[in-house]
């Protein structure tokens, strides 16, 4: 180190400096800008929960005994059509509120059971036991020239 | 610079040893557990193995520390037979069940070499984790290891992500709920739960998340693995072999000691891979309906306690301040050396450390098995 560019520090340094700083703001916001476009391009796409917008058709109304109910695949959240009377069906998501396991009809004692942790729910989807606190949110559903038809 | 008189030129050695440190690669290919200590990378390769040979060292492919080459070992064999499967295996919702299926049942040593990629994975993860609680208990966190046990945790944390993923894989109905069920606990938690959403989706697997976790399970998380598996040796080699308080250290032997057990270990653990494989199959039910959940399919077993765990704080508390007290819990697991401030490793100078260990494992295999108990099946 010779002592002329010790004896003039002021400028060159604040030169320096500067210049480092726009460096190293320049390589900080490209290594922003490329991590966001890497994560958004990660980034799951969005999937339906509930049935999509529209109309879903659930088969035959008269085919379906009292007491029985129907499983219906549909999209990402099966669902139920139970028959409760002569005039009247309910529509459930097949999906227990507890751990989201798909539920099973149990004709005999007219419930929904869950697999997974004995959770039950009655036909109205209402808990009778087990973990699950939140009922099962029905679905409207109506009788269309003897089709189960449920509107979301 | 004229090459050294002593170093034989005609050789191939000596040819490439002009052309390329062969110390340095030796001492970078056998860091991953074969090679005891450091090598002086400006000496030859003879010269520098020859002098770290002339310093004994007790085998670590022996009790009680033999479960990191054992680990290796059997991140080995799970490498070569996940590069097997890789051959036959197709990444999607609608042909990932049938190729398995073909490889099971029409190719040749198929399901053999799927049975022992099962095992190997199995019980590397269970090792790893007897690993982590031997350091705890002999206190191997303290200085200068406290590289080594946060190695040896995320080890442990990284190969378990890495047997999650693997269950998806082969799309049928057990491991295809047993990877939902496994979500479901995963999701609740408050950080960790948002970036898999983020990046997997919602709970119920697809053809993307199943490309995700193929990716993740034969790309990621053995590249991961690998890193890690070299920090662990690395720090070993710097640091030098552990021993116990009290512990004699006469044990010393010679490098072909080392070799000889290390082949025997490898041996015992073929043929305890080979039994497990034969004569206990892992279940393999029909393939994944999203549509029927089974009974009687539970999460995997390290994610059990953690379900029971957060299933036992009453409902007062909101759920995601349940889930960051269990990262927070799994944080001051890794980064423990920098939290027990006892004065030494010897039992009498960290009763506390060695009760609450105590306390901390009982807690959990209560926790696993009330996690057993909640799933049970009809």
């Amino acid at each position: 180190m010779s002592s002329p560019l010790n004896a003039e520090p002021e400028i060159g340094m604040g030169r320096r400096s500067a210049l480092g700083w726009l460096v190293k703001g320049f390589l900080s916001l490209w290594a922003i800008g490329a991590g966001a476009v890497g994560i958004a391009f990660l980034k799951a796409p969005e999937k339906e929960k509930r049935p999509a917008e529209g109309v879903i058709r659930c088969g035959s109304f008269s085919a379906l005994g009292i007491g029985e109910a129907r499983f219906i695949r549909h999209g990402a959240e099966p669902l139920y059509v139970i028959r409760v009377s002569e005039t009247q069906v309910l529509a459930l998501p097949a999906i227990c509120t507890h751990l989201r396991c798909v539920l099973k009809w149990n004709q005999t004692r007219q419930t929904f059971d869950c697999p997974c942790h004995n959770g039950a729910f009655d036909k109205n989807g209402n808990v009778l036991s087990g973990p699950p606190t939140r009922p099962l949110a029905p679905y409207r559903a109506e009788i269309q020239a003897d089709e189960v038809v449920i509107r979301t | 610079m004229s090459p050294d008189p002593d170093r034989p030129r005609s050789s191939v050695r000596g040819w490439l040893e002009e052309r390329f440190n062969l110390t340095e690669m030796f001492s970078f290919l056998t860091s991953f557990g074969l090679f005891p200590t450091e090598l002086d990378a400006r000496r030859p390769l003879k010269e520098a193995i020859a002098e770290a040979l002339s310093r004994p060292f007790p085998s670590y492919a022996r009790w009680p520390r033999v479960l990191g080459i054992l680990s290796m070992l059997l991140f080995l064999f799970l490498g070569v037979t996940g590069v097997m499967l890789a051959l036959y295996y197709q990444p999607t919702a609608g042909d990932a069940y049938a190729s398995v299926t073909t490889l099971v049942r029409d190719v040749s040593f198929g399901s053999f070499v799927h049975h022992v990629h099962g095992w190997a994975a199995r019980l590397l993860i269970l090792i790893l984790l007897i690993r982590v609680w031997r350091f705890y208990f002999q206190g191997m966190y303290k200085g200068p290891r406290e590289a080594l046990w946060i190695v040896s945790t995320l080890l442990f944390l990284v190969a378990a992500a890495a047997d999650f993923t693997g269950r998806l894989l082969p799309w049928d109905q057990h491991g295809y709920w047993q990877t939902i069920r496994g979500m479901e606990v995963l999701v609740a938690l408050p950080v960790g739960g948002w970036v898999l959403t983020f990046f997997v989706g919602g709970a119920s697997p697809d053809t993307l998340v199943l490309l995700r976790f193929y990716f993740l399970h034969v790309v990621v998380l053995p590249l991961l693995l690998l890193c890690l598996f070299y920090l662990n040796f690395s720090t070993v080699r710097r640091v030098g072999l552990s021993f116990s308080p009290g512990e004699s250290r006469s044990g010393t032997g010679v490098f072909k000691v080392h070799l000889y057990n290390l082949v025997i270990l490898a041996l015992l653990v073929f043929g305890c891979l080979v039994t497990l494989a034969t004569l206990l199959p892992s279940p393999y039910l029909a393939a994944a309906d999203p549509f029927n959940t089974p009974a009687g399919v539970r999460p995997a077993w390290y994610l059990l306690a953690s379900h029971a765990f957060l299933q036992s704080i009453p409902t007062l508390v909101p759920s995601w301040l349940r889930g960051l007290l269990l990262e927070a819990i799994l944080a001051c697991c890794v980064l423990l050396p920098f939290l027990d401030r006892s004065p030494g490793r010897a039992a009498s100078q960290r009763r506390f450390a060695l009760i609450l260990g105590v306390a901390v494992l009982a807690l959990w295999l209560v926790f696993t098995w009330m996690g057993y108990r909640m799933e049970v099946g009809r």
